[in-house]
């Protein structure tokens, strides 16, 4: 069963990869409509740069990642049903697929739902514990209470075009002015949207989640399902109408915050796929600043800032993809290993797991946005959209633009600190507890996709024309479908990316010559093994190396207003200290100011309600008599006052 | 394209056997100041001289990272120095945006040293490292909010543009913009170097040292290694502070590499000079003066937007 899954799934994949590859190559596809018993709408999918670009993401993350889980699943044969894991990956992948093609409202909505609920059975397929059970739980309120949000809007749409359609709603924003209650519309959209993204504040079932969902899933999740959040949101913005300055500088705003928020709250984090998760706030909120740079080269009429912003943000959609399930897979991979979750419980894993090990450093330099890796492509597609953005006018628009440079700065030196941290203190040094003393690399089977995943990192990062060229027909098809003006620097594109290959080949070139030289000096020489300088202390200890806490210290301290933490301390007494004990936990800022307390409100005014339930069968008839009287009256009133207006059905 | 020839090999030789004089300036200022005699100019030379010809000790708890840490790390830094402009106005390697690819292997360089100190297993390096990663991050937003200073006005983020583009005959207290970038660049130029007032590099005590922490199970060609690369990420950014300050000529002359050495001699002077009369800060005051530096670039950006500049 699992075997079949996984290759159906994979060949699936592979052949969706293809023929998206193939449309974003050969220029625009076609669609196909079918008619279906259901009321409201019709079958109706098609394909154009922008979805194939998705479709293409999509399917590469959870090709690969389908490789993955059989490995994954394998350890757990015999144990345990995998039957709802077989069913649900390929539901989930086609659940995101068909949001994807979908050109119909109905449709739209359906996948979306296949999609949500497949991946919340997947989530909680460790469902013994309590913790996995509760996780889910977040996830499915959710999912749905955005859904709910996704209905409405596309209620509204539907009503204000006649029908639920994407070639009619798109009608609505080709009337050249925009629609009435635009904003309120893009608002509702960027909430139910931003939901599934992740954007701070509506993020806070994301690190809940993705940690305990099977990691191969968390990857799929992560590297594609939130993406289609932002996909969504496009989607729905080209039935608005032109886009207006403000909703640019909301994305600017809520990507900046995201960005900043997710990257300091993955620094506070020990458990390393809790920190993995909220790093992809952080990247979604890199992925906003490169949208709003696009939407606000409309507002300054600035076709080369759309360019740059549109493509460094498709470009970072499929980077991140890559990188971000490359690290999700590396972290399961040491979790099989060892069984540890936390960072603190690991250390000396790339000794031990060489293949690991050194995926996990790729991972996280091209996620630090290093060179010659893809992150930094895509960030520097966007930091150039910031530069064009700032000169050729003076306003405030343009100073927001400059704005971004800092910010991205500053998330880049973040992400070099997370991600040094997770490398160094959970693979290098020496192992602080038996189980990493005992980790054994993975196998072949679950090394594959990693591997091929760091193989993208690299080769993306080392040869950005490949990147560029895949994704400039989505951003043509993303800049007409939003009308916005899309100008193609093909003056000043090629010589730097060009540029970008020739720093990254020479870094290698030097770095190789670097070694050859090292080698060459110490041949022959002496070469020593001994402990590591301890400062005249010889009986170090494992235990007595920095931790990830102590490591993060200063700066979860400098931004303990954003990451609030739960700390039990316990300080050493007296001449021969025992037992002196320091833990620390971080909580969510977004969690524990914003949703907590709304939830006690909440439950408050729904404490009222639950007196309604009172279990005994004669007050829920008298409930049901009551309906009944007043409905009665209600029909009585409408008919009395709307004379001729019979044939109410129900009316005796 | 003779030219362009010579002046890239000039580029070279300079990049090559330059950066290690500015440490013996720096060294040189001080003992003065302190009123002693001091070590040679070339001390640098003779140091990785001597380094160049040991063997190696390593720790058996360090993987493949410890060893190639080193190498990495020079090797970003020697390529970021092909992309900054030394005695002319561009480095060998230019294109748009070059000025990122700049400021991100610089990034690289750091990602290395931090991962080869922390695959030591020394708490002390370990924080060193913490400390060098967190002051490194908050002096980020500084290096570009002085970048884009540089960059808005030219409408490139090119070094070679930029600073074709720089309005000199409107320089100083007439165009106040360029003076906030050269301070908040001084101070990231203070940060990124491990000078005093963010850390001394004379200091003994592992618990209050920076950059010297993490480096202090390397030995032999590595420490050359690294000696040299720390000394060619001085000339780095003290480049950018000397093409900010004098008009060097963008083609290449022999009067303008002069200009340029001699302004690198120059920075290196006051370096020494604020290094024998100030005493460092405090670690946790560290952040202020970074953050410090980010507003005064913000300052300086501001100024260009208000004047209608960009």
């Amino acid at each position: 069963m699992l075997l079949v899954s996984t290759v159906a799934t994979f060949i699936a994949c592979a052949a969706g990869a293809g023929v998206a590859g193939l449309s974003l190559w050969r220029g625009d596809g076609s669609g196909l409509v079918a008619l279906w018993s259901l009321p409201l709408g019709n079958f109706h999918i098609g394909l154009d740069g922008l979805s194939s670009f998705f479709l293409f993401c999509v399917f590469l993350v959870a090709g690969v990642s389908a490789i993955y889980g059989a490995g994954y699943l394998r350890h757990e044969m015999g144990q345990r049903s995998l039957r709802s894991a077989a069913v649900c990956y390929p539901l989930m992948v086609g659940g995101m697929a068909t949001v994807v093609l979908a050109r119909d409202a109905v449709l739209f909505l359906i996948a979306w739902e296949v999609m949500s609920l497949s991946s919340f059975f997947l989530v909680s397929h460790d469902h013994s514990h309590a913790q996995v059970r509760r996780a889910s739980f977040i996830y499915l309120v959710a999912s749905h209470l955005s859904a709910v949000l996704l209905f409405v809007l596309f209620a509204q749409l539907a009503t204000a075009a006649g029908g639920f359609d994407f070639d009619l709603l798109a009608q609505l924003g080709r009337t050249g002015q925009p629609m009435p209650a635009a904003t309120q519309l893009f608002l509702l959209a960027l909430v139910g949207f931003g939901t599934k993204a992740g954007l701070f504040p509506l993020h806070i079932w994301l690190p809940e989640a993705y940690p305990a969902a099977p990691s191969y899933v968390s990857a799929v999740m992560s590297g594609a399902m939130s993406k289609l959040g932002l996909y969504g949101l496009l989607r729905v913005l080209t039935f608005l109408g032109p886009p207006e300055p403000m909703w640019a500088v909301t994305l600017l705003g809520l990507g900046a915050i995201s960005g900043l928020f997710g990257i300091i709250a993955a620094l506070a984090q020990h458990e390393l796929k809790r920190m993995i998760a909220y790093s992809s706030i952080e990247n979604i909120g890199v992925i906003c600043l490169g949208l709003g740079l696009g939407l606000l080269g409309h507002s300054l009429q600035n076709p080369v800032l759309s360019y740059w912003g549109f493509t460094g943000a498709l470009l970072h959609v499929l980077h991140h993809g890559l990188m971000k399930s490359l690290l999700f897979l590396c972290a399961s991979s040491v979790r099989i290993a060892t069984g540890e979750r936390s960072l603190d419980r690991m250390g000396g894993l790339l000794r031990r797991m060489p293949w690991t090990g050194a995926l996990f450093l790729t991972g996280g330099l091209a996620i630090s946005a290093l060179p010659p890796l893809c992150g930094f492509v895509s960030e520097w597609l966007i930091y150039l959209g910031a530069f064009a953005g700032s000169s050729g006018s003076v306003g405030p628009l343009s100073l927001l633009s400059t704005l971004v440079l800092p910010t991205l700065a500053l998330l880049g030196g973040l992400s070099v600190l997370t991600f040094v941290r997770a490398f160094g203190i959970g693979f290098l040094g020496q192992p602080r507890t038996p189980a990493a003393e005992q980790a054994r690399e993975v196998g072949p089977l679950l090394r594959l996709p990693m591997v091929v995943l760091g193989l993208g990192c690299a080769l993306l990062g080392l040869f950005p024309l490949a990147g560029v060229g895949l994704t400039s027909k989505a951003t043509f098809s993303l800049g007409s479908l939003l009308q916005v003006a899309v100008l193609w620097p093909s003056r000043v594109l090629w010589r730097p990316l060009v540029g970008i290959t020739v720093t990254g080949a020479t870094t290698v070139v030097v770095l190789l010559a670097l070694i050859w030289l090292r080698g060459r000096l110490l041949r022959g020489r002496p070469i020593e093994v001994g402990p590591t300088w301890g400062c005249g202390y010889s009986r170090g200890s494992p235990r007595m190396q920095y931790s990830a806490t102590s490591f993060s210290e200063p700066m979860v301290e400098l931004f303990s207003s954003i990451v609030p933490r739960e700390v039990h301390y316990k300080a050493p007494e007296g001449l021969f200290p025992r037992d002196a004990r320091f833990d620390e936990r971080p909580h969510d800022l977004a969690d524990e100011r914003l949703v907590h307390p709304m939830v006690e409100r909440g439950n408050v005014i729904i404490r009222f309600l639950r007196r309604l339930q009172q279990g005994s069968i004669h007050t829920y008839l008298v409930y049901i008599l009551v309906t009944l009287l007043l409905l009665l009256v209600w029909q009585l009133g409408v008919t009395s006052a709307v004379p001729g207006a019979s044939g109410a059905p129900g009316a005796p | 394209m003779m030219q362009s020839l010579v002046q890239n090999l000039v580029h070279l030789l300079v990049l090559l056997f330059f950066p290690l004089l500015l440490l013996g300036v720096i060294n040189r200022v001080k003992s003065w100041a302190a009123g002693r005699k001091g070590p040679s100019l070339f001390q640098g030379y003779y140091d990785v001289l001597k380094l160049l010809q040991k063997g190696a000790v390593y720790s058996y708890t360090t993987t493949w990272i410890f060893r190639t840490g080193p190498l990495v790390t020079l090797a970003a830094l020697f390529v970021s120095g092909l992309i900054v402009p030394l005695t002319s106005g561009s480095g060998p390697l230019h294109f748009a945006g070059d000025v990122l690819a700049f400021a991100y292997l610089l990034a690289l360089g750091r990602f290395f040293t931090m991962a080869a100190a922390l695959d030591t297993g020394s708490s002390f390096e370990g924080m060193g490292a913490s400390r060098e990663a967190g002051f490194s991050a908050l002096a980020e937003p500084a290096t570009f909010l002085s970048l884009a200073i540089l960059c808005v006005p030219a409408h490139s983020a090119s070094f070679a543009t930029a600073l074709a583009k720089l309005p000199w005959e409107s320089w100083g207290p007439a165009h106040p913009t360029f003076l906030f970038a050269v301070v908040a660049l001084g101070i990231v130029l203070l940060t990124e170097n491990a000078r005093i007032p963010v850390d001394d590099p004379n200091t003994h005590l592992e618990l209050t040292m920076v950059h010297e922490v993490m480096i202090l199970d390397h030995g032999g060609p590595d420490l050359a290694f690294i000696l040299y690369g720390s000394a060619l990420k001085l000339l780095l950014l003290t480049s950018l502070l000397v093409h900010l300050l004098l008009p060097i000529p963008s083609e290449g002359s022999a009067v303008g590499g002069l200009m340029f050495l001699g302004g690198c001699v120059g920075i290196a002077v006051v370096i020494g000079i604020i290094e024998s009369t100030m005493a460092r800060l405090r670690l946790r005051s560290v952040p202020q003066l970074l953050i410090g530096a980010a507003v005064i670039a913000a300052i300086g950006l501001g100024f260009l937007f208000y004047r209608g500049e960009p």
